[in-house]
């Protein structure tokens, strides 16, 4: 008894260690960020860090709302992400219950795309979207940047809703079609509700690739007001340098806070998008 | 009188199609449709587009496109100094970050799997780099990196591991590395739910089972567990493979490709050429190299995840 209780405890320090040593890695940006946004500049610039800001203080902030574009970048960010999510949505919706519940011919074929859509290289789609979409006057506007995001989160949100829509069980919509809905209707009226948590990891899943992504928004807006939010600060800091780390902070952690709201009450979703397809059950 | 002509007959063929249209067999593809078209625009053509481009030699402004065959590759392979640096790059880069990231992630999803108090909170830090976009990231890492002001040339100092502050970005000898932390610290999350995920499957009663044989710790891991970790492991490693050779927003950030292309990597490579010297045929040629060494991996893990399915 005394031996199988020293292993355990044995195991625990193991483990408590290793989360310990881990999270302070993974974590530490995060409190780095949010500390340095309420420093003062005297604080920024030490050769011991700061750990906690003493005398904290809302200007770089403040600065940063009346002296920068970040509050635009913001609204374009969150513009740009919720058309790409409710977009992503009715795209894939009426797809992935195709792929869940009919056979038809190309079915596989139809599969691979969608698993192997996204694995390909950014820089080899970016090119030729930028030519078509100069052709077609799209780039430096909204919705240029909002169809790309779209088409690079279709695949894999058909295919991870395709596999959440697999775990509802048939019988739903039949029962609904005796009963004596459409098709569509029992989709609307009976399926949807049910596979709504599917639904909400794909929304979520789109919404973080739009307002994460940087590659494309660099490339392909010109205009300063209307930068997202990736661009707005990797712009601020090309111009402003990085003398100004505590605005530079402020700035990140307005790019963060939503995400990570959505991390505190939706992980659930999150993880469940993070590994759709690749885990059973 | 109404009815009746009604009734008259359609033409056979007419009847046929109308009768196919409405066949069940062809629902399918009316639900298809709004998936299918955008993909086929959206990432169908500009693949094919970007392959093209790849033999071609395209001007911008001009909107001129030259077939060149080749050529883009020869001179790629030949002629360009940059290129053989930045594959080698690429690839010290994707292999370090993957085998990093799948170790960590290994034990860190090991920890997390006992059952122990604030495992929830743990959890929950260990997957928080995955809500910070990767230019955000960049920003942040680039100030601990700093050579005067970091957090850690401080912190090496004061361990004492180093006795002057090393310039961590600027340096020719660590760029690549530091920049590599930066992936491996973005990529953490994902190696951590899926292993961990994986992990959840294992069920208890095997553990018992081997312990009853006479297992101790290592050997039950590697008996029980690693064994039943190789599928998802699998994919792990597989998706963060094509994820490190494709990325590139926190090294552009980070170093964009330098000092002296020491983190030169070929997506920067192939944007700096499409959009800086606007060599757009040339660049898409480097697109159309990464696409060649990335089709191993993307082929076995579509294969892997068809196979799951069924």
């Amino acid at each position: 008894m005394e031996l199988f209780i020293r292993r355990r405890l044995g195991r625990y320090v193991l483990a408590y260690g290793w989360l310990l040593f881990i999270s302070t890695f993974t974590a530490f940006p995060f409190f780095w960020m949010l500390t340095s946004s309420f420093k003062a500049r005297a604080e920024i610039f030490t050769r011991v860090p700061v750990l906690f800001p003493k005398a904290p203080t809302l200007a770089n902030y403040n600065y940063v709302f009346t002296e920068t574009p970040a509050g635009r970048y913001f609204l374009n960010s969150l513009y740009i992400a919720t058309v790409t999510t409710l977009l992503a949505l009715v795209l894939t919706t009426l797809g992935a219950y195709a792929l869940s519940r009919f056979q038809f011919r190309m079915r596989r074929s139809l599969g691979v795309w969608l698993i192997a859509g996204q694995m390909f290289p950014g820089v080899l789609m970016l090119i030729p979207l930028f030519v078509t979409l100069t052709r077609l006057n799209l780039v430096n506007t909204y919705a240029g940047l909002i169809i790309v995001y779209t088409m690079a989160a279709l695949p894999f949100s058909t295919w991870m809703l395709k596999g959440y829509f697999d775990t509802v069980p048939r019988e739903l919509e039949d029962s609904a079609m005796i009963d004596g809905c459409s098709r569509l209707g029992a989709i609307r009226r009976v399926f949807l509700p049910v596979a709504a948590p599917g639904i909400a990891a794909v929304a979520l899943f789109a919404f973080t690739i739009a307002w994460q992504e940087f590659m494309f928004a660099l490339t392909m807006m010109k205009d300063q007001s209307k930068y997202p939010l990736s661009v707005g600060i990797n712009f601020f800091v090309g111009i402003a340098g990085s003398v100004v780390w505590g605005n530079i902070m402020a700035m990140a952690v307005l790019i963060i806070v939503p995400g990570l709201i959505f991390f505190l009450f939706l992980q659930r979703y999150m993880i469940s998008g993070l590994t759709a397809g690749a885990v059973k059950g | 009188m109404t009815t009746k002509s009604l009734s008259v007959p359609l033409p056979d063929s007419l009847e046929r199609l109308s009768r196919r249209l409405s066949n069940r067999h062809i629902t399918p593809y009316y639900y298809l449709l709004p998936t299918v078209i955008p993909l086929l625009l959206l990432t169908v053509y500009p693949l094919l587009r970007g392959i093209y481009l790849a033999f071609t030699q395209y001007n911008l402004y001009n909107k001129d496109t030259t077939l060149v065959g080749v050529l883009n590759f020869v001179e790629l392979t030949t002629n360009d100094t940059l290129f053989w640096g930045a594959l080698a790059n690429n690839i010290i880069w994707t292999v370090g970050i993957v085998a990093i990231s799948y170790l960590l992630g290994l034990l860190t999803s090991i920890a997390l799997n006992e059952n122990i108090p604030l495992r929830g909170l743990f959890r929950g830090l260990a997957l928080i780099p995955w809500v910070c976009p990767a230019v955000v990231a960049a920003l942040a890492w680039r100030w601990i990196f700093d050579p005067h002001f970091g957090m850690l040339n401080y912190m090496l100092m004061e361990i004492g591991l180093i006795n002057r502050n090393i310039g961590w970005l600027g340096d020719k000898n660590t760029a690549l590395l530091a920049t590599m932390i930066v992936a491996v610290w973005k990529l953490l999350p994902f190696s951590v739910v899926m292993l961990l995920a994986g992990l959840q499957t294992v069920p208890e009663e095997l553990y018992e089972a081997a312990a009853i044989d006479g297992a101790g710790v290592l050997g039950r891991f590697r008996w029980v567990t690693l064994p039943l970790l190789n599928r998802v492991g699998k994919i792990a490693i597989l998706l963060t493979t094509i994820w490190a050779f494709n990325h590139f927003d926190s090294v552009y950030v980070l170093t964009g490709g330098g000092p002296g292309d020491t983190t030169m990597l070929l997506s920067i490579m192939s944007y700096l050429n499409a959009f800086r010297f606007f060599k757009i045929g040339y660049a898409s040629a480097v697109g159309v190299v990464m696409l060649i060494l990335l089709l191993l991996p993307i082929t076995l893990y579509t294969r892997q995840v068809l196979e799951d399915v069924e």
